[in-house]
């Protein structure tokens, strides 16, 4: 097996690492909680807000994700989870914690069994409040962790381009 | 090993010493053939007629027995009836023909018997049968070298027997698939029976080189002898409407070895049914028979085993399947869809023991993935997607053949498919053992006998199979054509040797694997598992299948009556 | 003759990943058009695979990374028999073994929606297998030839007699049109969004080439539909390009249009439809012309 990993993968693009493409992989982990930023993270998805035209996509595999994006509450059982799938994560990949019941536990701080919010569980690089959070703000999220020009696919963004 | 070959040797060497040497026997013949070229031996004239019937006799008397030792009341009656029946044909009519005891040595003979020569003696090998087992396979290649009815018959009605007492002597008390297998075959015999004394009749000859003639001569009137001993074929291959009887015994009480010689025994269903191929065609009776036989078997069979989860069970569905494509080919009757019949009977024989003694082993076998995709390809590869073969199928201008072509050729692909599947999850998780080239074993001489097979197809075909079409139906063949042989059989190499090739090398377990299996979506599954739709479909198959044999039969009694009246007078 | 042989087999193998992830760019935005979303650029399929690409390889790849690579060789080796000219039936055996590779590689990845999901896929196969061995048929009876140059350089235009089949085709093997690799299943609703295909259970660089592989395929069978307008004649290419490229706006549509269907229910109407077209279809060939 290995002989036949080592023939494939000798093949490889020149010039392939340098070409910039706008194309992130979201991958989203829902602690529990009441669903509603897992719903309005699906709002981003629906005809609404649509982050697909901004290059956005979502996948079922941590691996291949840009972003890793928690939303929810996050008790025990959840944290076995999340550490899982960041175990996955590549080191390239960021972590987002929206709403803030990830970002600091948010109204159920302090009770029994929860924790209070993403960081005492993975390192988070952006947090964005709300609560529920905002399509909008989700997306900004999105835009500003990957790089991208926040005002890109919006109203003013087509005016200033 | 040593301590085995010093103290005694036991019956079973003997036995794997016969299939040595029947298989020797068949490559020397091979030889022989390939040096002398065709040839009819003309064995003796009057003699042989009278030895004949007599070792046919004591055949049938021998099955009478069996139907007696285990209450088979219609075996016996069917037994007896053949008894009588024989006795009169050969004392009334048989001794006033003109007899010669010939053996015709054609390319098909070569084929046939170098196929089963090889397998057997790997069956042998590997499952040290009894005698019973060598004697049937000696009684396959007479049949395939007789010219005539008669000797067809004797040597089949020997194959009936020694299946019977292999399947008895199964250990995996196999008494009641034993049973029916007789029964089955017995009234098989009667049709066979019929078809000789209607030949005998009628058309005053039981030689096939002159029925043929016959049959060239007067389009289609051999037909009336030919529905009879095609049913009779059909029978002893699993086809519907015996199918469904006769599969669910063999798939609950047989043992693997019985399932494994029933590939003999299919074999003369099949190879019965192929020297009738020039009597066959869409225009009559035994054709049509044979074509709506085997399509709906082929059918049937595939949807079976879709829902059979264990693996022994879907392999005694996919022979039947596989022969129901044969006959069907063999019953369209032109030279390039029984030039399919016989590549397909090549194939199956030679992978199918070793699909099943693969799964009898606990640990995999590369043996067994390559198996599974040749019994996978060869369909498409020779029937569905050989462009004459398919051209000629289509040129019937028979809307129903073509749409159960359709239709069961997806069927086929979905259970080899998952099958493959499950082999090579499992092959990952439980580890297989590399494939060891020093070690000699029945699996080893199996797998190369299907390699050597599936890279020589261009050249079996063009050197053996289409000679004898040409012979057959005289002519051209049109699967002659090299090109698509060449790259029929280099895409099925690839594709066994690309399928095959992480599991030759041997894996090692992995570690933490949960629940393993053939694993089915559920919908999938309960979709197709023995839901209203699928048993409707079966039933529907059975009863047409069924209409169709008693409106050919109607027909060609009809015609017999026509036929008798002017010979009697 | 040899020359343009080869000249167009290397055409396919170098831009048929591009034509196809174009096509099926242009099936997701027709798509997300008749959502009322935007869609992303029509290129954004090849977005996705580089940027994929650009992660490099996992530590998942095994054997299932082994049997994707073989599936993608014989989704390649379908084109290259198709555009060199050779039998259609040997294309669509090669599509099928790609297919058959595909699902091997999905039920040995180790998780359970995997192993489904290969079922799922085989279910597919079947699904929409006896409509393409009618498509080919109908070929034959029409155009007199099995072999793809015969009917892509002369013979007579295929579409109005094969109408039935045309529909049909558009309906079921373009199945696999209307779902990118990425998502085996039905069309993605929102609440499948997680466990989305076989591809996710694929360590990265092999869900590249499952996606590769998917565009070679998309490929072929849009060639197989340029066939049904194919003369020879300048006209008819042109206009069996142009059809090429609205059945990919069509796909899209459909794929809205056709809710997130039980797969039994897809199942049965693939087969009824087959069945009823093609005997229809078939008959009319046979019979009337």
């Amino acid at each position: 097996m290995r002989s036949v990993a080592k023939i494939k993968d000798r093949f490889k693009i020149p010039g392939l690492k340098s070409l910039k493409v706008n194309s992130n992989w979201v991958f989203h982990f829902d602690g529990s909680g009441c669903d509603g930023c897992n719903a309005e993270y699906i709002a981003c998805l629906s005809p609404g807000w649509d982050i697909e035209r901004l290059g956005f996509r979502n996948t079922g595999n941590p691996s291949y994700a840009d972003v890793l994006l928690v939303t929810g509450l996050l008790d025990e059982e959840a944290k076995r989870g999340l550490i899982e799938v960041y175990e996955q994560t590549r080191p390239d990949c960021k972590v987002v914690a929206a709403g803030v019941c990830a970002c600091t536990g948010g109204l159920f701080d302090g009770s029994k069994g929860i924790l209070s919010g993403a960081d005492s569980v993975i390192p988070v690089d952006l947090y964005v409040a709300g609560c529920a959070v905002r399509p909008e703000s989700i997306i900004d999220a999105l835009m500003e962790i990957t790089g991208n020009d926040t005002n890109k696919g919006t109203p003013e963004g087509e005016e200033t381009a | 090993m040593d301590k085995a070959k010093s103290i005694k040797r036991d019956s079973t060497f003997y036995i794997k010493a016969g299939g040595g040497l029947i298989a020797l026997l068949s490559v020397a013949f091979a030889v022989f053939h390939g040096i002398k070229g065709n040839m009819i031996v003309l064995l003796s004239e009057s003699s042989a007629f009278w030895t004949v019937c007599v070792i046919t006799v004591a055949a049938a008397v021998v099955m009478g027995f069996f139907a007696v030792k285990d209450r088979n009341i219609i075996a016996i009656l069917a037994s007896a009836i053949q008894i009588a029946g024989l006795l009169w044909f050969d004392i009334n009519i048989g001794s006033g023909l003109e007899y010669a005891a010939t053996l015709d040595l054609d390319w098909f003979a070569v084929i046939m018997i170098l196929i089963t020569g090889l397998m057997g003696g790997i069956i042998c090998w590997r499952t040290g049968g009894r005698v019973s087992l060598l004697i049937s396979i000696l009684a396959v290649d007479g049949m395939v070298l007789s010219d005539d009815l008669l000797w067809m018959y004797m040597f089949w009605t020997i194959i009936t027997v020694c299946a019977y007492d292999i399947v008895v002597h199964d250990r995996n008390q196999a008494d009641e698939c034993a049973s029916r297998m007789l029964l089955i075959n017995s009234l098989a015999g009667i049709g066979f029976l019929a078809g000789i004394i209607i030949s005998g009749l009628i058309f005053e000859t039981v030689c096939l080189t002159t029925l043929y003639l016959i049959d060239t001569i007067y389009a289609d009137m051999i037909s009336t002898a030919c529905v009879f001993i095609v049913l009779a074929g059909m029978a002893r291959s699993m086809q519907i409407p015996f199918q469904g009887w006769l599969s669910h015994e063999y798939k609950t009480s047989a043992g693997t070895a019985s399932l494994i010689q029933a590939v003999t025994l299919v074999n003369s269903g099949a190879i019965l049914v192929i020297k009738m191929s020039p009597a066959m065609g869409v225009s009559n009776f035994a054709g049509l028979m044979a074509i709506v036989g085997g399509g709906l078997t082929f059918f049937i069979s595939s949807l079976n085993a879709v829902t059979e989860v264990s693996s022994r069970k879907m392999l005694a569905d996919s022979t039947s399947s596989i022969m129901g494509l044969v006959i069907m080919c063999a019953g369209i009757g032109t030279s390039e869809s029984v030039w399919a019949a016989v590549i397909l009977i090549m194939f199956h024989s030679i992978a199918k023991p070793l699909l099943l003694t693969g799964t009898e082993s606990k640990k995999l076998r590369t043996d067994v993935v390559m198996g599974v995709i040749v019994m996978m390809a060869a369909p498409f590869a020779i029937v569905l997607l050989q462009r004459e073969s398919l051209a000629s199928i289509v040129d019937t201008g028979n809307i129903i053949l073509v749409m159960i072509m359709c239709f069961s050729g997806a069927i086929a692909i979905l259970y080899w498919t998952r099958w493959l599947g499950s082999l090579i999850d499992e092959a990952v998780t439980q580890g297989i053992e590399p494939l060891v080239f020093k070690e000699v074993s029945p699996f080893k001489a199996n797998a190369w006998l299907l390699i050597i097979s599936i890279i020589g197809l261009p050249f079996i075909s063009m050197y053996m199979v289409v000679p004898y079409m040409e012979e057959l139906f005289g002519g051209m063949s049109a699967a002659a054509n090299l090109s698509d042989n060449i790259l029929d059989s280099v895409v099925i190499a690839l594709a066994v040797a690309l399928a095959a090739y992480p599991v030759y090398k041997g894996t090692e377990a992995k570690a933490g694997s949960k629940d393993r299996g053939m694993h089915t979506d559920e919908e999938t599954s309960e979709m197709l598992r023995k839901s209203k739709s699928t048993i409707k479909a079966q039933v529907i198959c059975n009863i047409l299948s069924v209409v169709i044999v008693v409106i050919c039969i109607g027909f060609t009694a009809v015609n017999l009556a026509g036929l008798l009246g002017g010979v009697l007078q | 003759m040899i020359i343009k042989t080869i000249l167009s087999v290397l055409a396919f193998i170098v831009f048929a990943p591009f034509a196809g992830a174009i096509l099926t760019g242009i099936t997701r935005k027709i798509s997300a058009r008749a959502q009322g979303r935007d869609g992303g650029d029509i290129t954004q399929p090849i977005s996705d695979c580089i940027a994929l690409l650009q992660k490099g390889r996992g530590e998942n790849s095994g054997i299932q990374g082994y049997y994707v690579k073989v599936s993608l060789f014989f989704n390649v080796l379908a084109g290259v028999l198709f555009y060199a000219g050779m039998d259609l039936l040997m294309t669509i055996a090669c599509l099928g073994l790609g297919i058959i590779f595909m699902v091997i590689a999905a039920s040995v990845s180790g998780t359970y929606y995997s192993r489904l999901g290969a079922d799922r896929l085989a279910r597919e196969m079947v699904a929409a297998a006896p409509m393409m061995f009618m498509v080919a048929i109908g070929f034959y009876v029409r155009c007199g030839s099995f072999d793809v140059k015969d009917l892509a350089m002369s013979g007579p235009v295929a579409f109005l007699p094969l109408l039935g089949l045309f529909a049909g085709y558009m309906l079921i093997p373009c199945g696999k049109l209307r779902r990118s690799s990425f998502e085996y299943r039905m069309p993605h609703a929102m609440y499948q969004k997680d466990m989305n295909s076989i591809a996710d259970a694929f360590d990265r660089k092999d869900a590249a080439i499952c996606e590769i592989g998917s565009w070679y395929e998309k490929t072929v069978l849009y060639s197989i539909t340029y066939l049904f307008f194919a003369n020879g004649t300048l006209l008819m290419t042109a206009v069996g390009v142009v059809c090429t490229v609205l059945t990919a706006v069509l796909q899209g549509i459909i794929e809205n249009i056709e809710p997130a269907a039980d797969g039994r229910r897809a199942f049965k109407s693939a087969w009824l439809w087959a069945f009823v077209i093609g005997i229809v279809n078939l008959v009319i060939i046979y019979i009337i012309i």
